[in-house]
C-alpha cells in the first residue's frame, strides 16, 4: 500500500515545466530496471568478504542512524559482505561526511545516507557543500513522510485560510537555519503570504515542546510527530503535503485545495516531492555499473523482505521504498527545479 | 506502587536485566567519553524480544548509574568519565593527590545514590504536574541559569580570579565557533566544514584534562598519589567511613543540589553539564570554606554528583509523560522504549501506570546498588591511582582518542583534540584554572541560544517573567554573598600570613 502511493505520485505531480523530461526519465528508469538483474548476475560475489562503510551524517540514535543499524546486517547478508560498518559523522548536518564520500574511490564500498534537506542546500548554494548530488550514484530510498502544518488550538484557526488572514506575526519554530524544516516553513511564508516569523534553532523535539508549552504558535513537522500533539490537545493540523496512512491526519486538507498562484503550487509541490525522498542511500559517483546494480538489487531485496519490514515497524520506522534508478530520476528532477524556485530557496538561505 | 516492586522482584527476567544493567552502566560511565547515550545505542539491538518490564528495567537502570561510574576515572585519574563529571574533576583529583581517593569515591557514590533516589521521588511527585513545571521554565529561565553558572566560574577560581575570567572568556569564545543555528552566520570556522557544528565538547574536555594530567603523571618518579596514600594512616575502611560521614554532614546541601538537579533535568535543552556546574556553584556559595573549592573540597564532589544522578529522574518527567525528551540521551531512551511496546506520552500514566512505577523502582534500586558496589570496591579502585604511570598513560591516551573518534566519527577532530590538549598543558603549567574554560564552552552555547530565543519570543522584556526575575534576584544575591565570603576568607588568610611573619 505504502509503495503504491509513491508510484501513483510520480506522474501525478510532475509539473508542466518538467513534462519535457518525463519521457526520457521513464525510459531510463525502465531501461535500468530491465538491465539491473543481468548486471547483478555478472558481478555476483564482488562484495564477498569485503567491509562496507555506511556513513550516517547524523548523531547516533537519530532516525537515519536507527535505520542504518537496522539495514546494515540485512545488506551484509544480501551482499555476502564481511561487515557493513555504520559510522556516524554528524558534524555540520553530515556535509563534510558527504564531501568525503563524494570524493572517495568509486568502488561501492562506501555508502552514505543523508538528510533530504541537502537537496535544498544544493539548490540554494549552501557554503561548504562540495557535492553535486546529481552526480551521486543512488541506491534507493526507504521511506516517505508527509509534512503537516500544526497550530495551537487556542488561536482559533480552524482552516488554512485563517492562518493566511492571521496577525500580528505568528511565531513558527523550526530546526536549525538551513535545515529542510526551516527552508520549507520560510518558503510557505513567502509563497502563501503568511504573516509568520520563522524562528530557527529548535533542535530535536524542541519545536514540538515549544508548541505544547504555548511558546510558539505553530510548526511544520513530519507526519509521525503530529498525532501525539493532536491527541493531547496541544495542536490542530491545518494542511498536509504528501499522502499519509495516519488516521489522526486522514481528514486534514491537502495543499492542492488551497494553492492558487504559481508560486504556491511550485513550493507546495516541491515540499511534497521532498517528502517522498526519505532515508536516501547513495554511493560515490562513477561507481562501475555492475557494482551499483548489485547494491541496488540487494537494497530492493531487503526492502521487500517481510522480516525486515516487521523489524522496521517494531522500531517505528515505516518502509516505503523506491529503487535507485527511480530515486535518481526523482533527485535529478528535483535538482532541475526552475529558476523561480531556486530564487526562493536562495532567499531563505541568506544569513 | 508496591505491586510494581513485587513485580520487579518476582520476575526473573526483570531481575536479571536489573543485575546486568547496573555493571554495564557503571562500565559505560567509567570509560571516558562513552557515557549514557553510547550505552543506550550499544544495547538497543539486544532488546528485541525482551518483555516490556525487563526491557524498561534494563534501560532505566543502566542509564541511571552512568554518572556514578563516571566519577571513578574523574577522581582517580583526573579524566572526566562523562561530560557532567568535569565539575568534579578539580576537587576529586585534588583529593586523590592528597591520598584521599577512597574517601572521595565513597562520598561521590553515596551522593550519587541519594541524588538518584531524590530524582525518582521528584519524578513520582511531578507526574500530574509535568506540563505545568515545563511551562514554568523556558528560555529566559534557561538563560539566567546559564548566566548563573558562567558568573560563578570566575568567582570559583579563588585567588586566581583574573586568570579564571580570562580562561572563561576563551571558553566562551570557543563556544561561538560554528555556524550559528538561528541566523546561519559562520563564526571562526575558517571555511572548515567539520567546525560548522562548533567545538566538540568531548574532544575539548577530554583533551583539556587527559593530556595535561597524563603528561604530569608520566613526569613523576613513581606515583605521588601512591606515596601520599601510603603515608596516610586513615586508609581503606577509615576513608570509606569518612566519605559516608562527609555526605551526612553536608546532607542539606546535598538535598538542595539534588532538587536543583531534578528541576534542571525537567527543562529541555539544559542537561547534566549545566546541572553539575550550577550545583557546584551552589555548593561553593553555601559553603563555610568556599576558598577550598578547586583544591580538594569534598563539598565540590557531593554537590555535582548528587545533581548528576537526580537530573535523570527529572528528565524522565517530560520524556515519559509528554513524549518530549529533554536531552539527546532521553531522546534515545524514548526510541529504545518504543520497540518494547511502551508508548510514552500523555496517555502513559492513564494506560500503563504499573510500568511507570516499575521504572521508578528501577531508578531507585539501581542507584542504591551502583553506589553500594562502588563503595565496596572503593578501596581497591584506589589502587588505580597507585599504578605506575608507564602502565597507565598509553592506555589513557588511546582510550581518549578512541572516545573522540567514537563521538565525532571525524579524524579532523584529532586536530582540535591536540590544540585543546596543548592549551590544557599550558594552563596547567602556568597554574591557570581550566574549569572556567569548560564552563564557558558548555554554558556559552546554552546562554546564547536561550537569549536569542527569549528575545525572539518575548522581546526585550523577557526577563520580566516571574521565574526569570526570581532567578535574576537569586543570582545577584548569591554572587554578592559568595564574593563577600571569598574576600573575607582571603583577608583572613592574608592577616594570618602577616601575623606569622
Amino acid at each position: 500500500m505504502a509503495a503504491c502511493k509513491t508510484v501513483i505520485f510520480l506522474p501525478a505531480t510532475l509539473t508542466n515545466r518538467s513534462k519535457v523530461f518525463r519521457l526520457p526519465i521513464l525510459i531510463a528508469v525502465l531501461g535500468l530496471c530491465l538491465l539491473a538483474p543481468s548486471r547483478a548476475a555478472t558481478d555476483e560475489g564482488y562484495f564477498r568478504d569485503k567491509t562496507i562503510s555506511y556513513v550516517v551524517g547524523q548523531a547516533a540514535g537519530g532516525g537515519y542512524d536507527r535505520f542504518a543499524r537496522l539495514l546494515a546486517p540485512h545488506l551484509e547478508r544480501e551482499l555476502g559482505a564481511r561487515r557493513v560498518v555504520v559510522q556516524n559523522v554528524p558534524a555540520a548536518a553530515g556535509v563534510p561526511a558527504l564531501n568525503d564520500v563524494y570524493r572517495g574511490r568509486p568502488d561501492g564500498l562506501t555508502l552514505s545516507t543523508m538528510n533530504t534537506g541537502l537537496l535544498l542546500s544544493q539548490i540554494g548554494g549552501l557554503d561548504g557543500m562540495e557535492v553535486d548530488l546529481a552526480q551521486m550514484d543512488w541506491i534507493g530510498k526507504a521511506s516517505s513522510e508527509a509534512r503537516v502544518i500544526l497550530v495551537r488550538p487556542d488561536l482559533e484557526l480552524s482552516v488554512f485560510e485563517d492562518l493566511q488572514r492571521a496577525g500580528p506575526p505568528l511565531l513558527f519554530a523550526s530546526s536549525r537555519f538551513g535545515s529542510a524544516a526551516f527552508v520549507q516553513t520560510d518558503l510557505l511564508r513567502e509563497a502563501f503570504d503568511l504573516n509568520l516569523r520563522v524562528l530557527a534553532g529548535f533542535g530535536g523535539a524542541e519545536a514540538e515542546a515549544a508548541l505544547a508549552k504555548g511558546e510558539v504558535h505553530g510548526i511544520l513537522t513530519s507526519e509521525s510527530n503530529a498525532p501525539p500533539l493532536i491527541e493531547a490537545g496541544h495542536a490542530i493540523p491545518l494542511l498536509i503535503f504528501g499522502s499519509t496512512n495516519n488516521e489522526a491526519l486522514s481528514n486534514v486538507r491537502r495543499w492542492t485545495e488551497v494553492a492558487k498562484s504559481d508560486d504556491q503550487r511550485l513550493v507546495a509541490e516541491q515540499i511534497e516531492r521532498m517528502s517522498l525522498l526519505g532515508r536516501l542511500l547513495a554511493t560515490t559517483p562513477a561507481t562501475p555499473e555492475p557494482v551499483l546494480a548489485e547494491l541496488r538489487r540487494a537494497f530492493s531485496s531487503v526492502m521487500a523482505d517481510e522480516a525486515f519490514i516487521a523489524e522496521a515497524r517494531r522500531n517505528s520506522l515505516d518502509i516505503d521504498p523506491l529503487d535507485g534508478a527511480v530515486v535518481e530520476a526523482l533527485v535529478l528532477d528535483f535538482l532541475r527545479a526552475d529558476d523561480r524556485f531556486r530564487e526562493l530557496v536562495a532567499r531563505t538561505l541568506e544569513p | 506502587m508496591l505491586d510494581a516492586l513485587v513485580l520487579l522482584f518476582s520476575s526473573p527476567g526483570a531481575m536479571l536485566a536489573f543485575l546486568a544493567a547496573v555493571p554495564a552502566g557503571l562500565m559505560f560511565g567509567a570509560i571516558p567519553g562513552l557515557g549514557g547515550k553510547i550505552a543506550l545505542i550499544a544495547v538497543m539491538p539486544f532488546l528485541f524480544g525482551m518483555d516490556p518490564v525487563s526491557g524498561a528495567v534494563f534501560l532505566i537502570s543502566m542509564h541511571a548509574v552512568v554518572h556514578t561510574g563516571g566519577a571513578v576515572p574523574t577522581i582517580l585519574l583526573g579524566i572526566p568519565g562523562t561530560g557532567p563529571s568535569t565539575a568534579v574533576v578539580m576537587d576529586g583529583h585534588a583529593m586523590t593527590r592528597r591520598g584521599e581517593a577512597t574517601r572521595a569515591v565513597t562520598a561521590a557514590s553515596a551522593a550519587s545514590a541519594v541524588g538518584g533516589v531524590i530524582g525518582a521521588v521528584v519524578l513520582g511527585v511531578l507526574i500530574p504536574a509535568s506540563l505545568w513545571v515545563l511551562k514554568l521554565f523556558s528560555y529566559p529561565e534557561i538563560f539566567f541559569l546559564a548566566l548563573f553558572g558562567i558568573a560563578f566560574s570566575a568567582l570559583l577560581s579563588g585567588s586566581a580570579m583574573v586568570k579564571g575570567l580570562i580562561t572563561g572568556c576563551i571558553g566562551l569564545a570557543m563556544a561561538f565557533v560554528g555556524i550559528d543555528e538561528i541566523f546561519g552566520v559562520p563564526r571562526y570556522t575558517f571555511g572548515q566544514p567539520f567546525l560548522f557544528d562548533g567545538v566538540d565538547l568531548i574532544a575539548a574536555v577530554l583533551a583539556l584534562y587527559a593530556i595535561p594530567e597524563m603528561i604530569a603523571l608520566s613526569h613523576r618518579k613513581g606515583s605521588e598519589a601512591a606515596a601520599a596514600a601510603r603515608s596516610r594512616p586513615a586508609d581503606g575502611r577509615g576513608q570509606v567511613l569518612q566519605g559516608l560521614r562527609d555526605v551526612f554532614v553536608h546532607r542539606w546541601m546535598m538535598l538542595r543540589t539534588s532538587l536543583i538537579g531534578a528541576v534542571v533535568g525537567i527543562i529541555p535543552g539544559l542537561g547534566g553539564d549545566v546541572a553539575a556546574w550550577l550545583c557546584y556553584g551552589h555548593a561553593a556559595q553555601t559553603s563555610r570554606r568556599p576558598e577550598l573549592f578547586g583544591k580538594g573540597s569534598v563539598e565540590g564532589i557531593i554537590g555535582p554528583e548528587a545533581a548528576n544522578n537526580s537530573k535523570e529522574g527529572g528528565a524522565l518527567v517530560p520524556t515519559l509523560f509528554l513524549g518530549l525528551p529533554g536531552s539527546s540521551g532521553m531522546a534515545i531512551l524514548l526510541i529504545a522504549l518504543t520497540p518494547l511496546g511502551i508508548a510514552v506520552g500523555p496517555d502513559l500514566a492513564a494506560n500503563n501506570q504499573q510500568i511507570i512505577w516499575v521504572m521508578l523502582w528501577a531508578l531507585v534500586l539501581s542507584n542504591l546498588l551502583a553506589a553500594g558496589v562502588v563503595i565496596l570496591a572503593a578501596r581497591w579502585l584506589a589502587f588505580v591511582s597507585r599504578i605506575q604511570p608507564r602502565y597507565i598513560v598509553p592506555y589513557v591516551y588511546l582510550l581518549s582518542l578512541a572516545s573522540v573518534y567514537m563521538s565525532t566519527g571525524e579524524w579532523r577532530f584529532f586536530l582540535l583534540f591536540a590544540a585543546c590538549g596543548m592549551l590544557g598543558v599550558v594552563l596547567k603549567r602556568q597554574n591557570w584554572p581550566r574549569a572556567p574554560f569548560v564552563i564557558g564552552l558548555i554554558l556559552g552555547q546554552a546562554a546564547e541560544d536561550a537569549l536569542v530565543k527569549s528575545l525572539s519570543i518575548w522581546g526585550p522584556w523577557f526577563f520580566m517573567r516571574p521565574g526569570a526575575l526570581l532567578l535574576l534576584g537569586l543570582m545577584l544575591i548569591s554572587l554578592i554573598s559568595l564574593s563577600r565570603k571569598l574576600i573575607r576568607s582571603s583577608q583572613s588568610v592574608w592577616e594570618g600570613d602577616h601575623a606569622a611573619r
